[in-house]
């Protein structure tokens, strides 16, 4: 296509995408609005794709520019930029809309009224952009890119920073308080997890890691997920969009395919069938211990609580 | 669950490293919306595959309740990280409103905290009666076909009228155990057996299809809940399975027919205008267009001279579309419920095909590398 179709496309492209977003509303000009797109673009299709700049976009198809932008939460995109360039009307509108709901979502995250509220109103500033630099107000807003909704996006910030509170806090927990909260440390140099005095644990190991690598990234995901983690299917099934029983059998799958996986592994590094099956057996037959609670006293810290920990502990945020 | 060795655990968690980097909060949103590319997902799922921080994030970030009704509007049709018992109270709810017609209707000593001595006095009669008219078949006891309201979806929307209708004769204290049984099979189980029916692959439709939105979604079952629940199969549409042993999660061992059977049926649904859209499982021999299944069930009895339901080819197939299919969570019978569903497309089918081929392949590879595992 010649460039200058092309980019009378592009404007006509950027046309509708501004209309349809709604940011004039905000006082946001076309321009404003189109800079923006070209900043996702670049960020997410090339770096060098622009929506109206024909020139700077010839290696992307225009297709591609077109359906990536459409695909955008256009109106959500331009509520946040408004927002972040300090729009009265546009915050009116986010407050009214998100507020209420950056509350629920915090006392969702915390489970606890008085750490909700602070996370909500730090979040809160952050948004608005409290933090000065050069004189110039940093909202937290402007680097929302409307991939996913507005509302999903604030909740996923606001995970983040709870995490980020949850390990600032820990590091700054007394030896005594993690003794009186039942923290064991583990001596140096053991591993209480591993088999002790065993010939062939370098063998299962090496068996081990190869079976785990020849796996898909999803396949090691649900893993982690279910066995490092103590995710519930249901959680492991919200986060991979799957449905909780497909999990089940996923994981059972997972489980018995490891399993053979591993004998033929150490087959293959010189062991007989029995050998083969004893080393693994021997392994299985100490399975009955909390592994969460193993992998915690491992790292000698704690990592974030048992996410059925604290829904069960109710108002207690950690344990 | 199934156990994994301890030393999984421990190598998976060795394999470790410390994140630096993480994704930004758009990619990860994108991700619980499932709005990202295959290749950005692949991505984000590798780094979240390593670290627990952003799987952390991810599960807090998770939209807290989603309303039943609110499955199908969803973004992207993730499912939502419902509880069991959000489950089960929704059904309360619903069995609530289904029983409170007695209240209204004047006779508050029929809801349910009165009913239920009688619903268990009419559930005695009627095991005893089954097992007085079918000896022997207990474990096959299964809702009659000449009641097609009973067991399906249908039942809570027409339990009221229903129930409302045989009100004269429940009025009467000699008929009150008659109406009693009749109402227990009208309105909707409180508790949650219902909802125990997860995935029913087998033949018998009758206790899932037309179900509404309340009882596809199920909550998490251990394996052996779902085997016996997934078990209602029965030889209508002429397939061949057993209601004990039937088990939606089987995996035979593969052969070589396996292969020869998928490359028939992508060679009998070589096109479109060959592609049967509304599939009912009901194969007939004359039929000129053919859904997953028939063409399947056609190709394995070409190849094998029989056709087994649960077979390796049949099961393979399910489990690719568990993995395929972006509304699978919403299926109730894998093959029939991707074939009919309205965004899969003929493409989608040929790749399906290829897909489950090369699975199978893989498999009989690993079968023959180490026979007997």
């Amino acid at each position: 296509m010649p460039k200058s179709n092309r980019s009378n496309d592009g404007a006509g492209t950027a046309a509708a995408l501004f209309e349809r977003s709604g940011a004039a509303a905000y006082g946001m000009t076309a321009e404003r609005f189109a800079a923006i797109l070209d900043e996702i673009l670049r960020k997410y299709v090339s770096p060098g794709a622009s929506l109206i700049s024909a020139a700077h976009s010839s290696s992307v198809p225009a297709e591609q520019i077109t359906g990536f932008c459409a695909g955008l939460r256009l109106e959500e995109l331009a509520l946040a930029r408004a927002c972040a360039a300090g729009n009265e009307r546009a915050w009116q509108d986010f407050i009214s809309r998100y507020r209420q709901k950056l509350h629920s979502m915090a006392l969702h995250i915390t489970r606890d009224g008085a750490h909700a509220a602070d996370l909500a109103d730090s979040l809160f500033a952050d948004l608005y952009g409290v933090n000065a630099r050069d004189g110039v107000r940093q909202s937290k807003l402007m680097s929302y890119t409307g991939r996913g909704s507005l509302e999903g996006w604030l909740r996923t910030v606001m995970a983040q920073e709870f995490i980020n509170r949850y390990r600032k806090q820990k590091r700054t927990v007394s030896l005594e308080e993690q003794t009186d909260e039942g923290v064991q440390f583990a001596a140096a140099g053991t591993d209480p997890g591993s088999t002790p005095d065993s010939a062939s644990q370098p063998q299962l190991e090496a068996a081990t890691d190869r079976a785990l690598a020849e796996l898909s990234a999803e396949d090691r995901f649900t893993l982690a997920a279910y066995y490092l983690d103590g995710r519930t299917l249901a959680e492991i099934a919200g986060m991979l969009g799957l449905h909780e029983s497909s999990v089940s059998r996923r994981l059972d799958r997972l489980a018995t395919g490891l399993r053979k996986r591993i004998l033929a592994g150490l087959r293959a590094l010189g062991m007989s069938h029995a050998q083969a099956t004893e080393a693994l057996e021997t392994d299985v037959r100490d399975m009955q211990l909390n592994l969460r609670s193993r992998l915690m006293q491992d790292s000698g810290t704690k990592t974030f609580p048992d996410s059925r920990q604290i829904r069960d502990a109710g108002d207690r945020s950690t344990d | 669950m199934t156990e994994v060795p301890k030393i999984i655990v421990n190598r998976l968690r060795a394999g470790l490293p410390d994140q630096a980097v993480h994704p930004e909060a758009n990619l990860l949103t994108s991700f619980i919306e499932q709005r990202l590319s295959a290749t950005e997902r692949e991505s984000l799922i590798e780094h979240l595959a390593l670290c627990g921080d952003c799987r952390e994030t991810i599960v807090l970030a998770l939209p807290a309740v989603e309303v039943l009704s609110g499955l199908e509007a969803n973004v992207g049709g993730r499912v939502p990280a419902k509880s069991v018992s959000a489950n089960l109270s929704a059904n309360l709810e619903e069995a609530g409103t289904a029983t409170s017609i007695w209240i209204r209707l004047g006779f508050p000593e029929l809801v349910w905290p009165s009913l239920r001595w009688a619903a268990l006095a009419a559930g005695v009669v009627v095991a005893a009666s089954v097992l007085l008219l079918h000896p022997g078949r207990l474990n096959q006891a299964r809702v009659p076909a000449a009641n097609p309201q009973i067991g399906t979806g249908s039942a809570s929307a027409t339990s009221a009228s229903a129930v409302a209708a045989s009100l004269p004769i429940a009025a009467s204290p000699n008929n009150q155990l008659e109406a009693a049984t009749k109402a227990v099979a009208a309105v909707p189980e409180p508790g949650p057996k219902k909802t125990l029916i997860a995935r029913n692959d087998s033949p018998d439709e009758s206790l899932t299809d037309g179900a509404p939105p309340i009882q596809k979604a199920k909550p998490a079952l251990p394996a052996a809940a779902l085997k016996t629940n997934d078990s209602s199969g029965n030889a209508s549409s002429g397939i061949d399975s057993s209601d004990k042993d039937d088990d939606s999660d089987a995996r035979p061992l593969v052969t070589k027919a396996d292969v020869q059977i998928v490359q028939r049926a992508s060679e009998i649904l070589s096109s479109e205008s060959k592609w049967n859209r509304s599939d009912t499982r009901k194969c007939l021999p004359d039929a000129r267009t053919y859904s997953l299944y028939c063409a399947l069930q056609k190709a394995t009895g070409e190849v094998t001279g029989k056709f087994d339901h649960r077979g390796a080819a049949m099961q393979e197939a399910r489990f690719v579309i568990d993995d395929i299919a972006p509304n699978a969570k919403n299926y109730n019978h894998r093959l029939m419920d991707y074939n009919n569903d309205s965004t899969t497309t003929f493409p989608d089918v040929q790749k399906f095909f290829g897909l489950l081929e090369d699975r199978i392949s893989k498999r009989l590879g690993e079968e023959i590398q180490n026979p007997g595992k």
